[in-house]
């Protein structure tokens, strides 16, 4: 029985890198397999290729056998091939089942047949335990049900090989869950799956392979069962990664960030506490008012009442001209819509809010000299790839760009740092890069802020720990004394244990 | 960055206009072949119309270069609110409004020198452009108003202002239509052609191999000089690194500390001086005197600002050359004699339809390649 894909010899180059070189990738009919790898290795640009969006530079693919001729999503569906990106492409105003049949809907004579459509859909979620309401619109389903229903669509098309681009990157826990069932049951089905993630422990909880990219060549495919995380890390990277954050105890010192009696939209009178020399860690469901909390600290979003006081000035109504000048540094929560012009180059990226600097401007004109030396220094510390200072920001790979964004933010020298999902995306190499910048910012004396949607990144880097619910904050404890259970029951809603 | 990276790039942004206009050329013949004419019978008509002594080419030449003068001033106005994230429609009211300004101060500060005068005139000219323009800005910024919507209605309002200004309170006693008295004579700018006889009342002259009349004048140019600023400002200036990051991403702009309010009213307050700057061409090098039927015909010509804009992808380079070829396919215009002027404005439409898809349509064919088998 032939591969369900077979990638030879894949090669496929942009105007200034080399994505893909001499890549060798298989997969078996029925196994769900990782692709895993660094950031910027050539995982979704490999995927991309089998998906038919980019025409190989050289190299063969076969598809059950059958080599592939023309290079176009068309020609991939055809073939039984269906991708579910990482950023969805719904109609947020139609409903699920007309998403899903979008393109090829049920006609009764010339009319579009609802019924049917909802029927079929539903059938359809029925099969594969993909539980969601066709009537409902896309606009009213969290994230986890839009990935849903880009996994029905993919499905309604007949795919028998499903790729998922980093699935689990924007989903709760509970979702992530729910997920790796509806991919078992896939597999029970007979649908092979490949699946990007830079998550290692979830790589060994659901995938019968792993194949591993490094620099854009394939470094072997292995066992997920068999092979430890720190063996894949190390495949990855070409080196050992420590996968626990190191770091001494906290020195706190005075409160820098002091937050009184703090409401706005979805806040309701949140008060907390950063030290200048700690990691506060937020913990919590999404959607509890961490997002408006963010905003609010950056000068994005006025207060409604109370107080918020960074480095003794009140900034409750102010913009973030003044939070920067009051010593912020932000790593925002969207890459791409707050904290990058996809537009810009790197370079110009890397002084974006601070191009006022007399170090980048004077007179009016801007100092490339300075700016271009400076972009090449930051390149080369926080190793973005490819290190190159005029390509678009926006070409980047997800980690690259959160790389870009964090060299940006701490060379402002900031008295106070906001990090708002640091390593969301980021490959392993880096997160354990990024965990130990934050480190290091804490014992300069920096107070820090730390809100991720893991658990485990809050547990492993704060000092303390604050969880949020309902807009307040529900309980302060220390790292040291926290657990996943007693944390956990916080951010449900239940009450401290005290 | 070398030339070999610089290539690939240059040829994606010149290839697809240039296709266009071959597109477009090419569907004028299929037109002219659907008229039962000969297109290039038609073609060598236009030519031998155009080269017909005493003076040949040379006075075609001036009129493409006097159309393509507005076209560059009202396809840089466009391309700087568009670089800010802004479509400024509102040329048409801009120009009236720095035409009525440049008119009252050339008439009414006669009294002042040459070197102050004209500058004083165009000045003021910006200013008002740029008040017009900041209007739309400002109620952008602050009240969330649609700049579309506003800068049309301001065509309106500076229409039916400029009207009642020409014909009431500032109307010249002698003339028989709306319009001001007529400007100090020192404050014309000087046609680049050559007057066969300097008559007396003959505006001055540059003195180049182009005939007198065509009223292509000094403003050619300031007109370059400012595209040349435009880019400076645009690509060298921290303002308008603020001012591009703005137009790409705003949320992101904002969050960085830049003020999107200020940059807004900032753009559109530029867009507008540099179409009320045109007023130097209509009515120190032109009609010297502010005219209100002549400048609202020549004000109109600011729609095809925005096609120029378009064809030039918003860049001053590109809209300079763009200027030059609409400019000559109105001309073209005039001398058609055997077949309809229209077929003018169809190529007009056909050149901006063909920019618009083919550069779509130019990255798809690189993009989806059929692999041979
Ligand atoms: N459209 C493009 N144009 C130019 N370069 C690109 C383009 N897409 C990707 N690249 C480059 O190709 C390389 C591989 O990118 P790719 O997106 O495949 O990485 P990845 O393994 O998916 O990384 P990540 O884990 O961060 O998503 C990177 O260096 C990236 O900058
Ligand atoms: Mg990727």
């Amino acid at each position: 029985m032939p591969s369900a894909v077979e990638m030879i010899g894949i090669e496929k180059r942009f105007p200034r890198v080399v994505a893909n070189h001499d890549v060798n990738f298989s997969v078996e009919e029925g196994e769900i397999h990782a692709l895993v790898g660094e950031n910027g290795a050539g995982k979704s640009t490999l995927m991309k290729v089998l998906y038919g969006l980019y025409a190989p530079d050289g190299g063969t693919v076969r598809v059950f056998g059958k080599e592939m001729r023309e290079f176009s999503p068309a020609a991939a569906i055809a073939a039984g091939i269906g991708m579910v990106h990482q950023h969805f492409m719904l109609v947020p105003t139609l409903t699920v089942a007309e998403n899903v049949m979008l393109g090829m809907e049920p006609r009764r004579g010339p009319f579009f047949a609802r019924g049917r459509a909802e029927t079929e859909v539903g059938a359809l979620s029925e099969k594969y335990g993909l539980r969601v309401d066709p009537g409902a619109r896309i606009e009213e389903l969290s994230v986890g049900l839009e990935q849903r229903v880009e996994i029905l669509k993919v499905l309604a098309r007949g795919a028998r090989i499903l790729i998922l681009d980093e699935p689990t990157a924007v989903l709760t826990p509970q979702e992530v869950e729910d997920l790796y069932a509806t991919l078992r049951s896939l597999k029970a089905q007979g649908k092979t799956v490949i699946f990007i993630t830079h998550k290692l422990k979830e790589v060994r909880a659901i995938t019968d392979r792993l194949t591993v990219l490094r620099r854009g060549a394939t470094v072997g495919t292995v066992a997920s069962a068999e092979t430890s995380q720190e063996q894949i890390a190390e495949m990855m990277v070409g080196r050992p990664v420590s996968l626990r954050v190191e770091k001494t105890a906290a020195m706190p010192t005075a409160p820098v960030l002091e937050v009184r009696h703090l409401c706005a939209e979805k806040l309701n009178d949140v008060t907390l506490e950063v030290r200048a020399g700690e990691i506060l860690g937020i913990a919590g469901v999404e959607g509890n008012g961490q997002s408006e909390l963010l905003e609010c600290l950056s000068g994005l979003r006025e207060a409604e009442s109370g107080e918020v006081v960074l480095g003794g000035e009140d900034l409750s109504a102010a913009g973030p001209p003044a939070w920067f000048r009051a010593g912020l540094a932000v790593i925002p929560e969207d890459r791409l819509k707050r904290g990058l012009v996809g537009d810009y180059s790197v370079a110009d990226n890397l002084v974006l809010g601070r191009h006022r600097l007399p170090r980048y401007t004077s007179t009016g004109f801007v100092r490339a000299g300075a700016r271009d030396a400076d972009a090449e220094e930051l390149i080369r510390r926080f190793d973005v790839r490819p290190p190159e200072k005029s390509v678009e920001a926006r070409s980047l790979s997800g980690g690259n760009q959160q790389k870009v964004i964090i060299a940006r933010e701490l060379s402002r020298v900031p008295r106070f740092l906001l990090a708002a999902h640091p390593t969301r995306g980021v490959d392993i190499g880096a997160i354990e890069f990024i965990h130990k910048a934050i480190v290091a910012e804490r014992d300069r004396g920096v107070g820090v802020l730390l809100v991720s949607a893991e658990l485990s990144e809050v547990m492993a880097l704060s000092d303390r720990i604050a969880v949020m619910y309902g807009g307040r904050i529900v309980g302060v404890v220390s790292a040291a004394s926290a657990d996943e259970k007693s944390l956990g029951l916080l951010m449900a809603g239940g009450k401290a244990a005290s | 960055m070398n030339l070999k990276s610089l290539w690939p790039s240059l040829l994606s942004r010149v290839l697809p206009p240039v296709l266009a206009v071959a597109c477009a050329v090419v569907l004028g013949m299929l037109i002219v072949l659907a008229l039962r004419l000969n297109p290039f019978a038609v073609a060598s008509e236009v030519f031998t119309t155009a080269s017909m002594p005493p003076v040949g080419l040379r006075d075609d030449v001036g009129y493409v270069l006097a159309y393509a003068t507005p076209l560059i001033f009202s396809g840089l106005a466009v391309a700087v609110a568009f670089r800010a994230g802004l479509f400024n429609i509102g040329g048409m009211g801009q120009i009236m409004i720095g035409s009525l300004c440049c008119g009252l101060v050339g008439w009414k500060l006669a009294a002042l020198p040459m070197l102050l005068l004209i500058p004083a005139a165009i000045a003021v000219a910006a200013a008002g452009g740029a008040l017009w323009g900041a209007i739309a800005g400002a109620l952008k910024a602050w009240r969330g108003s649609h700049e579309v919507i506003i800068t049309i209605m301001l065509n309106f309002v500076a229409v039916a202002l400029t009207d009642w200004l020409a014909n009431g309170p500032w109307k010249d006693p002698h003339g028989m239509a709306a319009q001001l008295p007529a400007i100090a004579p020192h404050a014309r700018l000087a046609r680049l052609g050559t007057y066969p006889v300097a008559a007396e009342g003959t505006p001055p002259s540059l003195g180049l191999p182009i005939p007198g009349y065509v009223p292509v004048n000094l403003a050619l140019p300031i007109a370059l000089l400012l595209a040349a600023a435009v880019w400076v400002w645009l690509w060298r200036t921290t303002a308008g690194y603020e001012h591009r990051a703005v137009g790409h991403n705003p949320e992101a702009s904002r969050a960085a500390g830049i003020s999107v309010k200020r940059v807004t009213l900032r753009a559109m307050a530029l867009s507008g001086a540099l179409a009320g700057i045109s007023a130097s061409d209509l009515v120190l090098g032109y009609k010297h005197t502010f005219r209100q039927d002549d400048a609202m015909g020549y004000a109109g010509q600011a729609f095809v600002g925005i096609a120029v804009s378009l064809m030039g992808q918003n860049h001053p380079v590109g809209i300079v050359f763009a200027a030059l070829l609409f400019g000559a396919l109105q001309h073209t215009g005039v001398l058609l004699k055997t077949i309809p002027k229209d077929l003018i404005l169809i190529l007009q439409a056909a050149v901006i339809l063909f920019v618009i898809c083919g550069n779509e349509i130019f990255r798809r064919l690189l993009a989806r390649r059929v692999r041979p088998a």
